[in-house]
């Protein structure tokens, strides 16, 4: 774990320059590049992503604090990946942050200060501005560590290219609730500007060339003649010879009946490639032209994650995938493209010719993503059910996604934290009457109330709704929601903050949907006592509530949920300030359900 | 215990039991097209694709896999169907041979219909492919680079994204 930096170090040495002294220094992160998700709105300074920047203000304290950068989700996640097959042997993450800092360095030691459920960050990358791509400097699986702060710095590779850019990717399965992240330490050897440096020389080999080094081929000519003679006049006869041996070999392996892999017929070679990673079909049509071939078959592109290779990547990637994806159903491009590594117009034309089957598309934190692309998927994939746009902002036009209205038949839809304004949401929902699913979180833009009457009119298959840090939800709205009676899931965090009363319409509300099993009222001011009765009373089947922050709230209220909603696995109490630490213990034995609270530190 | 006599290309009789040797598909309907019951224990299937030392092994897997339930295929299956780490203690052990032997399995599987086997054996030569770079890929299987330089250079610019950086 511990890096001895004092030993490893190659000084940057320039010869020309005898000025130029290495230099080691230690730097906080100045600013947040892009992150996928935060615990905060953005904007404000609690729970910020934002927090992860400058010197730590808490460590060594442990604890849930406001001033630290706070992912928004924790535990297992349940939503699947794209391709299983490229899941299956990648670590996967759930959330990141890009973090950029003051100076280029060649990295020698990054130190992670982790204040609350430590444990989850899982790779680190740096970009690379001179080569113009991420290298991956760490990665491993996420760990179950003592729950106390740590300065975690992991073994990192030591390359020799400066950066001033670090990815951190997070994977929160392990953990059990929020995390705490206070800052990021880069240390390295200081590097005026992101030189180039001359990349090493690796020497292509070719066909030839190989075959030569397989044979320790030493050319053996007469002392008169030249080399130039023997490349004029044997080389052929030389590399024919070559083919001769080998294909002797092939005979004898034959005579001896030993199987070899060309005696798989096509089908079940095809079956083979089925198993493989995105990046080993690759690796197969390299192989050899039969091999090819089979690597190519559409079929084999049904699913596509190109999450898993994010760093990797680029317009030629999108480029030959087209030739493939003909037959493409679900693809998920979430983090693709940074540093204009791929453009808008590759994939538009992408969508135009391999769209058309799409049923599933993840475009979270997408990095080319314009205008023109949602038209064209628009225009393109009207057999969308599935549709991720996660972190999409359009700087210009909020009237982007004003095209999403040619889609009809979209069951799960994700806008959180995008620039979508209500008409865009009004009308998704206006035109897919089969939507389950839909998340608004975070867009502080939208006239939630109109969404919520929208829904009660079309909403009619209306699963889950996720309006976290949304602000404007209003009794009215909450009202309106009573129509959607298939709800099971609703996220009304930081909503119905205006409310002084929410007990009608909250009352009307719950016990026209009977099927709620998760429902997250995290800091909703208006909540009361008798809300809580009312939660006991009708919502027979929740699962998991939210009260984080509730205050005023009592131990009784609490107690007669655990009695009444036997279903009920976790409850977050985090922030109720009436309810002693002793009872809830107890609780969560008698009760058999998780009991959330966040620690803070009695200082704090 | 009904049995059922097997001829291996190499003339090799092996008796087995019904229920094993039913978990090739191809036997099944082999079966039940020429009619053969119970009553024709001397009926002697031949199998003139697949010799005594595969039969053998093949036998040896369907008997240790005989009362494995039917895997039932939904769409969501599908994708779990693709792991190719799940594969058993048993097989994996089963399948520590060389490489002809395993591509003789595969050959017998697929001729025999034996899914599981067939779907294994596919599994393992997926995982020696994986994670490999083209010329590992080539030397594991003694597989002749075909390409003309154009080609070559040609699948070279569609792979830049995949190599080692």
């Amino acid at each position: 774990m511990f890096s001895d930096s004092s030993t490893d170090i190659h000084p940057l040495i320039n010869s020309n320059n005898d000025d130029l002294e290495p230099q080691i220094i230690s730097q906080y992160a100045q600013e947040v590049v892009d992150y996928s998700s935060c615990y905060g709105s953005h904007g404000t300074i609690s729970y910020s992503a934002l927090n992860i920047c400058g010197r730590p203000c808490k460590y060594p304290s442990y604890g849930d604090f406001a001033e630290c950068f706070s992912l928004r989700h924790y535990g297992p996640i349940m939503d699947t990946e794209y391709s299983a097959i490229d899941a299956q042997d990648k670590i996967t993450f759930h959330d990141f942050v890009v973090i950029q800092f003051e100076h280029f360095v060649l990295p020698r030691e990054i130190k992670i200060y982790e204040t609350y459920n430590p444990g989850s960050v899982v790779r680190i990358y740096a970009y690379l501005w001179s080569e113009k791509k991420w290298e991956l400097l760490w990665e491993d699986h996420p760990v179950m560590v003592e729950k106390k702060s740590r300065e975690f710095f992991p073994k990192i590779k030591k390359i020799q290219v400066p950066t001033r850019v670090l990815r951190l990717e997070f994977n929160c399965s392990l953990v059990d609730y929020y995390i705490g992240i206070d800052a990021v330490l880069l240390t390295g050897i200081k590097v005026v500007s992101p030189v180039r440096h001359p990349p090493e020389s690796k020497v292509i080999m070719g066909l030839i060339q190989k075959k030569l080094e397989n044979v320790k081929f030493i050319p053996q000519v007469p002392a008169n003649d030249t080399i130039e003679d023997f490349l004029k006049n044997d080389l052929n006869k030389f590399v024919d010879d070559l083919r001769i041996n080998e294909s002797e070999k092939d005979i004898k392996v034959r005579w001896k009946k030993e199987k070899i892999v060309f005696d798989i017929p096509e089908e079940v070679l095809f079956k083979i490639m089925s198993y493989l990673d995105l990046r080993s079909l690759y690796n197969c049509s390299r192989v050899c032209r039969k091999f090819n071939v089979i690597s190519k078959d559409s079929l084999l592109y049904q699913n596509v994650n190109l999450k898993f290779y994010w760093h990797r990547a680029d317009n030629k990637l999108v480029k030959s995938l087209m030739h493939r994806c003909f037959l493409i159903k679900k693809l998920d491009m979430s983090c693709c493209g940074y540093f204009g590594s791929i453009n808008d117009e590759e994939f538009v034309t992408f969508i135009r010719v391999c769209g058309k089957n799409l049923t599933h598309l993840r475009l979270n934190s997408t990095q080319f993503l314009t205008g023109r692309c949602l038209q064209s998927i628009a225009f393109r994939c009207s057999n969308l059910i599935e549709l991720e746009l996660q972190n999409y902002h359009s700087p210009t036009n909020e009237r982007d996604f004003n095209n999403l209205t040619l889609l009809n038949n979209l069951e799960s839809v994700n806008l959180s934290r995008t620039s979508v304004d209500t008409f865009g949401v009004t009308a998704v929902i206006k035109c897919n009457p089969r939507l389950k699913h839909l998340n608004i979180s975070f867009n502080q833009q939208l006239q939630i109330d109109q969404i919520c009457l929208q829904m009660s009119i079309h909403g009619k298959n209306i699963r889950s709704i996720d309006m976290w840090k949304c602000h404007h939800l209003t009794t009215a709205g909450l009202r309106a929601l009573t129509c959607c009676d298939t709800l099971e899931v609703v996220d009304f965090g930081w909503n119905l903050r205006e409310e002084s009363n929410i007990t009608e319409s909250f009352k009307n509300f719950i016990q026209n949907c009977p099927n709620l099993t998760k429902m997250i009222l995290a800091a909703v001011r208006g909540v009361a006592e008798r809300d809580l009765n009312n939660i006991a009373t009708y919502c027979k089947n929740l699962e998991h509530l939210d009260l984080m922050g509730i205050v005023g709230i009592t131990s009784e209220a609490v107690h007669k949920i655990l009695q009444e909603c036997p279903r009920l696995k976790v409850v977050d109490l985090s922030f109720c300030e009436n309810l002693d630490d002793v009872t809830l213990f107890k609780w969560a034995s008698d009760y058999n359900v998780c009991i959330k609270r966040s620690e803070v530190p009695s200082d704090f | 215990m009904q049995t059922i006599k097997l001829q291996s290309s190499d003339n090799e009789i092996f008796e087995c039991d019904l229920a094993v040797a039913k978990c090739s598909a191809t036997i099944r309907t082999m079966l039940e097209d020429l009619g053969i019951d119970e009553n024709s224990e001397d009926e002697v299937v031949p199998l003139p694709n697949v010799n005594s030392a595969i039969l053998r092994k093949v036998i040896q897997f369907c008997t240790y896999h005989k009362d494995d339930p039917v895997p039932s295929s939904t769409d969501d299956d599908e994708n779990k169907e693709k792991r190719t780490d799940d594969i058993t203690s048993w097989d994996a052990d089963f399948l520590k041979v060389d490489q002809g032997t395993l591509f003789e399995l595969i050959l017998a599987a697929n001729y025999l219909d034996i899914r599981s086997l067939l779907d294994v054996t596919c599994k393992t030569v997926a995982n020696m492919i994986k994670g490999k770079t083209p010329d590992e890929i080539r030397k594991t299987f003694n597989i002749k680079n075909d390409f003309t330089p154009a080609e070559e250079e040609q699948v070279r610019k569609e792979n830049t994204w995949c190599e080692e950086k």
